[in-house]
């Protein structure tokens, strides 16, 4: 306790200190004329300026890593509306073989397959079975009803 | 005078305007056609006032019998003279009918068919005549005898002339059938004579199917054969509708041959289309 206390009381001496010591700041890269004889003007007191994080980084470097950002994600965007599938590792898909669809060769039509005449017979012949599978031999409509022909009046 | 000319001059007109107005109603008027669906309503018509009047008649048959008096008499003489009369009206429409279906037969001789509208007319002649002569005053001794006479006419002539008629009407049929698969098979040994001398297509076993349907076609001929001899005997036959089913069975396998006959055209003239 008695040590935090030395420490807290030793601070502003130690700011002092540190005030007093030439600061350590980067002067800008003017190049000033080295005269003789002129008097300098003794150094100011300038506080260090603050720098950000980005400060510390080119600015080129930021523009290429958010291009690259952006190009990651458009990537991954387009896999996803084109379902891209990536190949799973282990589970290499097998590559499809070679399918060589075969060219039917032009086969001759035979010499009497469209014929008007036979193409008539066969028309002819198809009306022909339709007429046979739907005779009606029978005709039940125009069979004899039965009539009661013997009549009498004996019990 | 005058008032003479003008009357003479107006009643000219009016007879013009009139015999023009009735030639104009004679030529838009369609003349009723009595075919086989008219004749055929008219029988059904006919035949249901038949099986009603009868109804009638075996009512007041039994009353008469039961009672005996002659009231039930006149009741029972009134309801067989509306029968007998309905019968006779009921065998005349379906005559008529037969009639009609006759003429739209197809595959009938013309001869034939006159020979057999010409027996269908005397016997719609002969129940017009019986018709004529029943009376509702008739006692019912009678009427029992006009009943008999109908009868006889109808057991002798009439019946016998109607499945002469529905026979010919089968038969015309599987001959208007046969007839046309002649035709194509005559057509198809035409194209194969062309085929043949063409030269590039071997004709000989298409030839040989020709053969075999011809033989088909020929067997076909023979049961039809077969039902018009069976049609010889209905004049004398006592159950002339078992006859009829005879002969109609005999129809249908001429039809079965010609339906075989068929199967092997088509197949024929695959075979040609594609060789």
């Amino acid at each position: 306790m008695n040590k935090l206390t030395n420490l807290l009381n030793s601070i502003p001496a130690k700011l002092a200190g540190l005030l007093k010591k030439k600061p350590q700041i980067s002067t800008p890269l003017v190049m000033t004329p080295q005269v003789a004889n002129v008097e300098v003007p003794p150094p100011t007191l300038e506080v260090e300026p603050k720098v950000s994080f980005f400060g510390k980084i080119n600015k080129k470097e930021i523009v290429i890593l958010v291009v690259m950002l952006l190009a990651i994600i458009i990537l991954a965007l387009l896999a996803v509306v084109f379902k891209i599938k990536l190949p799973i590792p282990g589970f290499e898909q097998p590559t499809p073989t070679p399918f060589v669809t075969p060219i039917p060769s032009p086969t001759p039509v035979p010499k009497y397959f469209n014929d008007a005449d036979v193409l008539k017979i066969e028309e002819n012949t198809n009306i022909l079975e339709n007429e046979l599978n739907n005779i009606d031999i029978e005709e039940s409509n125009i069979q004899p009803r039965p009539l009661d022909w013997t009549i009498n009046f004996k019990k | 005078m005058k008032r003479k000319c003008l009357a003479f001059i107006i009643f000219l007109g009016i007879a013009q305007f009139l015999l023009v107005a009735s030639a104009y109603a004679q030529s838009s008027t369609p003349t009723p056609v009595f075919d086989f669906q008219k004749a055929y309503q008219d029988f059904v018509f006919n035949f249901d006032k038949y099986r009603s009047n009868h109804d009638e008649y075996e009512l007041a048959r039994s009353q008469y019998l039961q009672s005996q008096t002659l009231a039930a008499q006149a009741k029972a003489q009134e309801a067989t003279y509306n029968m007998l009369f309905a019968r006779d009206e009921a065998v005349r429409s379906y005559l008529t009918m037969l009639r009609t279906r006759l003429g739209e037969a197809v595959g009938v001789s013309v001869d034939r068919r006159d020979f057999l509208f010409t027996k269908i007319a005397t016997e719609v002649n002969w129940f017009t005549s019986h018709q004529s002569r029943l009376s509702s005053a008739s006692s019912l001794e009678d009427q029992v005898s006009d009943s008999n006479e109908a009868k006889a006419q109808y057991d002798k002539a009439t019946e016998v002339l109607i499945y002469d008629v529905l026979t010919e009407i089968a038969l015309g049929k599987q001959y208007f059938l046969r007839q046309k698969q002649i035709t194509i098979i005559s057509d198809l040994e035409s194209k194969l004579d062309q085929i043949r001398s063409d030269g590039q297509i071997d004709t000989g076993q298409i030839e040989r199917w020709l053969l075999e349907t011809k033989n088909l076609v020929i067997r076909s001929e023979g049961k039809e054969q077969d039902a018009l001899k069976l049609q010889t005997e209905n004049a004398k036959s006592k159950n002339r509708s078992s006859l009829f089913n005879q002969i109609q069975f005999r129809v249908n396998e001429s039809i079965q041959y010609l339906k075989d006959a068929n199967d092997f055209l088509l197949e024929t003239i695959k075979t040609i289309r594609n060789s």
